[in-house]
Formats: structure tokens, sequence, C-alpha cells
């Protein structure tokens, strides 16, 4: 009975790794309930002057490449660092209609980088998970086996189920650990927007 | 009266009219629901700012003004219930009897009853809310979604997430009379407020389904467009009319953007950058503005509805979804 019962636990374990794949049938390796989304888009956050023409110039910029590279560290609190755009702006004359922008393409670029590296991981992680997923599963599949053999050795027996359970609680902890993980992405696109609407709003056609 | 008596007196009246006329026409007071924080954000929208949080239930998301506009009604969804907050004193002073799961709902204000959506249930629960009963449930279709009512609160609608369609609900019979197929995932269904249409927006396919409420047929699709983003940002959600039903307003998700649509020709005139992740609106009671939570950025946008601008970002909890607002 108490076999019949770890075993269906074991199983039913494995459930929200299958039900995540059925979910989302395109990239059934994704590990988050968010859907993924592998590149962000500029135009989810900008609405100002095109910045494709700095996209490869703004590193070549010294007053650009140090602030953005300071901007876009998770460390420094969002409110600093809008505050610090806003004071960059005033120091700025008629090349504001060309740094600021520059800057946009420097934060959006860095952080898009960033970002598309922890989605990279996550996918990696997936991809792990759910080949644990299938080895726990034949796992199971072989103690199943085992206890209802005619002649089933108890002996055996338990440390098969032993090591189930061990292998079981590995995939449940790192099933747990994804969860902050799979926040990073949203957090750095929460930055991302925070910094272009202070950019943007230092422009002189939509400053608000 | 002795004239130098009516003279103090015309001079008190006129400090009076003086007094109101300097003070703002009306103090509004937005209420929005924090879905990851259990949480209500006040925003007093005269000084533009959050200036209190109400603790409620697990996972508020809809969110209705009470016929009298005193309460608001919030979803607890992982509480399975529905909370009733007094607005003047700002707490929880009771709840409803919802059903399980409730998401959304909508307030039939002919009759004072609560149309609340089970996701989980797919039942549609009513709530004679005067009696703090629960007249019963109507079984619609898989995951039911978003709910409308009527201007003359005759039929009940309700988006059903799975099968893609909006069902018909005769309010006498509390039968489905029609199945409207739209476009994936379903949000929200809003009549024009002539009762002339009946429009429902879809997440996944980022359109909306203007649908003829008599003939139950979708006479026209609205498709939207934002330069420079893929199509699978664009998921149209939240939706609202200006009273005169000229303008229609359709929150889009994480495209960040609301689409402004004239809703005599079904052209979209503008679009507008908000926060992040835009889901749900609402207007001002003297609608010269609209409300958008923004579920990413934890901020609410304010939009000027005659200059078709955003004005303004608040900091509300986090992840907003509902919001409505008061005169207080």
């Amino acid at each position: 009975m108490r076999r019949a019962l770890i075993l269906g636990l074991a199983l039913a374990a494995l459930a929200p790794a299958l039900a995540a794949a059925a979910r989302y049938g395109v990239d059934p390796d994704w590990p988050c309930q968010s859907i993924k989304v592998a590149d962000l888009s500029l135009g989810t956050m900008w609405t100002g002057p095109p910045v494709d023409a700095y996209a490869q110039t703004w590193q070549q910029d010294p007053q650009v490449a140090p602030l953005a590279q300071r901007l876009v560290q998770r460390r420094l609190p969002v409110d600093e660092a809008t505050a610090e755009v806003k004071r960059f702006a005033a120091t700025l004359g008629a090349d504001r209609s060309v740094k600021l922008p520059m800057l946009m393409a420097a934060v959006f670029d860095l952080m898009d980088t960033e970002r598309r590296a922890v989605v990279d991981g996550l996918d990696r992680f997936g991809r792990r998970q759910k080949e644990l997923a299938a080895s726990l599963r034949a796992e199971a599949s072989g103690v199943n086996a085992e206890t209802t053999a005619p002649n089933a050795d108890a002996a055996k027996i338990s440390a098969a189920m032993q090591r189930l359970e061990w292998d079981r609680r590995v995939f449940d902890s790192r099933r747990q650990s994804i969860e902050y993980a799979c926040a990073v992405p949203s957090v750095i696109e929460q930055r991302l927007f925070a910094l272009a609407r202070a950019i943007q709003a230092e422009l002189p056609q939509t400053g608000k | 009266m002795f004239p130098a008596l009516r003279l103090a007196a015309l001079g008190l009246a006129g400090a009076c009219a003086w007094l109101l006329a300097a003070a703002p026409a009306h103090a509004f007071t937005a209420f929005v629901t924090n879905e990851r924080d259990n949480t209500v954000s006040v925003v007093d929208l005269d000084a533009m700012k959050t200036v209190a949080t109400i603790p409620v239930g697990q996972r508020p998301r809809g969110i209705v003004l009470s016929k009298d506009g005193k309460q608001a009604y919030v979803c607890a969804s992982d509480d399975d219930t529905i909370q009733v907050i007094d607005l003047a004193s700002r707490k929880v002073v009771g709840s409803l009897p919802s059903g399980p799961d409730p998401e959304t709902f909508a307030l039939d204000r002919v009759n004072d009853i609560l149309f609340v959506s089970n996701e989980n249930d797919n039942m549609v629960t009513m709530i004679d809310v005067a009696k703090d009963t629960r007249l019963g449930e109507i079984p619609t279709g898989v995951e039911p979604e978003g709910m409308a009512i009527s201007p003359d609160g005759k039929t009940i609608v309700n988006t059903s997430e799975t099968t893609n369609m909006a069902h018909f609900i005769d309010f006498a019979t509390r039968k489905v009379v029609a199945n409207v197929l739209v476009d994936p995932r379903p949000r929200v269904a809003m009549f024009k407020h002539d009762g002339s249409e009946l429009w429902v927006t879809s997440e996944l396919a980022g359109t909306v389904s203007v649908i003829d409420p008599v003939k139950h047929v979708v006479k026209r699709k609205i498709q939207f467009q934002v330069q420079g983003l893929r199509a699978d940002v664009v998921q149209a959600v939240g939706l609202r009319f200006t009273p005169d039903d000229k303008l229609a307003f359709v929150a889009l998700g994480p495209s960040n953007r609301v689409a402004v649509v004239d809703a005599t020709t079904y052209e979209v005139k503008k679009y507008l950058l908000v926060g992040q992740r835009v889901w749900q609106m609402a207007f001002t009671p003297d609608h010269k503005y609209l409300l958008t939570t923004n579920g990413l950025s934890n901020d609410i946008s304010v939009i000027d509805v005659a200059d078709l601008d955003v004005v303004k970002s608040i900091q509300v909890g986090r992840l907003p979804w509902g919001v409505v607002v008061a005169k207080q």
C-alpha cells in the first residue's frame, strides 16, 4: 500500500512538467509558466526617433558607452538610474536629438543581450529537466515492475524505492528553484522599459 | 430679513460659491487590484499618486463598483470569494458567495445582480447583491472569461477561453440562446451603450470581433498592426467605449499600446504607448481621463481622452489587474 502510494506520488511529481510541455507546444522545453519571448522589440517601449543608426556606433561614444554600462547594472536602483538619465540630458545641447537615441540604442543592445543569455540558460535548464523527467518515469516503471514480480526481492525493492524518492526530490527542488530564474527575463524587461521611458521623457517632442 | 443681514447672507453665499469654484470640480479616486501583492491600491487622481493600500484576499483580479458607488466588489480568485470594500473607510467589510475561482464579473445595474465568471467551474454564478445570496448558476463554455450585460439587462454574454465563443444567455430563461465563434482566447466582451453592437477582444489573435447582438453574427473584425512590432505581442484584452459610442479604446497587452478606434468606421486612429503589459481600463466618472493597468511596469497610465495623449504614469502594487474610479 505504502509502496503504491510513494510510486503514485513520484508519478504525480512529473505531471506539471508534462502539462507545461503540452501547453506550450511550440517550445516544449521552456520551463517557465510565462510564454517564451526570445527577443525584445524596441517598438514595445520606444516611440522616439529611429535608433538603428547607432547600433554599431554607441560603443565608440565616450559619454554614452560608459553611461549605458552603468545604467543597465541591476544593482543600481531604477530611481537612481532614471535620475542619472535626467542629469545626462541636462548636460546636452543641440546634440540631444543624437545622444539620447544613441543612449537608447546602447541600453537596448546591452539588456537584450543579457536577457537573451538568461533565456538561453532557461532553455538549457528546461531540456535537462525534461530528460530528468523521462529517466524518473522510466525508473518509476522499473520499480513498479519489481513490486509486481512473482518473486519480488523486498530488499532490492526497498533500495530502488529509496533511490526513486531521492531522484524525485532532486527533480522537485530543481523545479522550485526555477521559479526565481523564470522571473529574471521580466525583471530585465521592466528595467529596460523604465530606462526607455526616462530617456524618452527627455526628448523635446515627446517629453512630458 | 433686515437689509444688513440680507447683505451678509448674500456675502456668505457668494463666498461659498467662490470656495466651490476654487475647489476641484470632482475628486476622483481610483482603486486598482494588484494580483501579485494581494492588495488594492488607492490612487488620488487630483494628486495623481497612490495614497493608501488595502490588504485583500489572494489573487485579486476583477473589480467593479456597487450600484450606489459606495462599495467595490473584488474577485479574490484564489480565496474563492468576492470581497466587498467600503470605499470611504477603505476596508473589507464583507464577502459575497461567488463560487470557485471567480476571475471577472459584471454588475447588472438594472436588477443589482452580479454575474460572475468561475474560471475553473465552467459556470456563471448569479448573485443577488442586496440579499447577499446566490441565485443560481448557468453552465457555459469551458473556462469562462469575459462577462457583459446588455444595456436593457435582458442579455448576458460570457466568453469562453477554450471554445473561443461568446455565449449569449437570455436572462429571463437563464438559457444559452446563441454561441458565436470568435478568435482565439476571447477576453473582454462589451456592449456599446446603445446596445447596437457587442465587441469581443481576442488575446491570442490580437483582434476585436464586432458582433450583431440580434442576428448573433460577427459583422466585422478589427485588426491591429503596430509599426515595428511582431504580431504576437499585439494581444487584445481590455475594452472601453466613450459614452457617445464614437470611440473605443482597446488595450493591447505586451505591445504596451492602447489602440484608439473610431467605433463607427472601425478604423484605428492612433496607438498610445502606455506601461508594460496593459490589461484593463476604466474612465473617470467625467470621462475626461482613461486609466490603464500595466501588469509588468506595476503602474497605471492616465490617458487624456480629449487630447488622446498619455499624461501620467502612477506606481501601484505588483501586477495591477483591474481598476475602477469612484467619486470621493
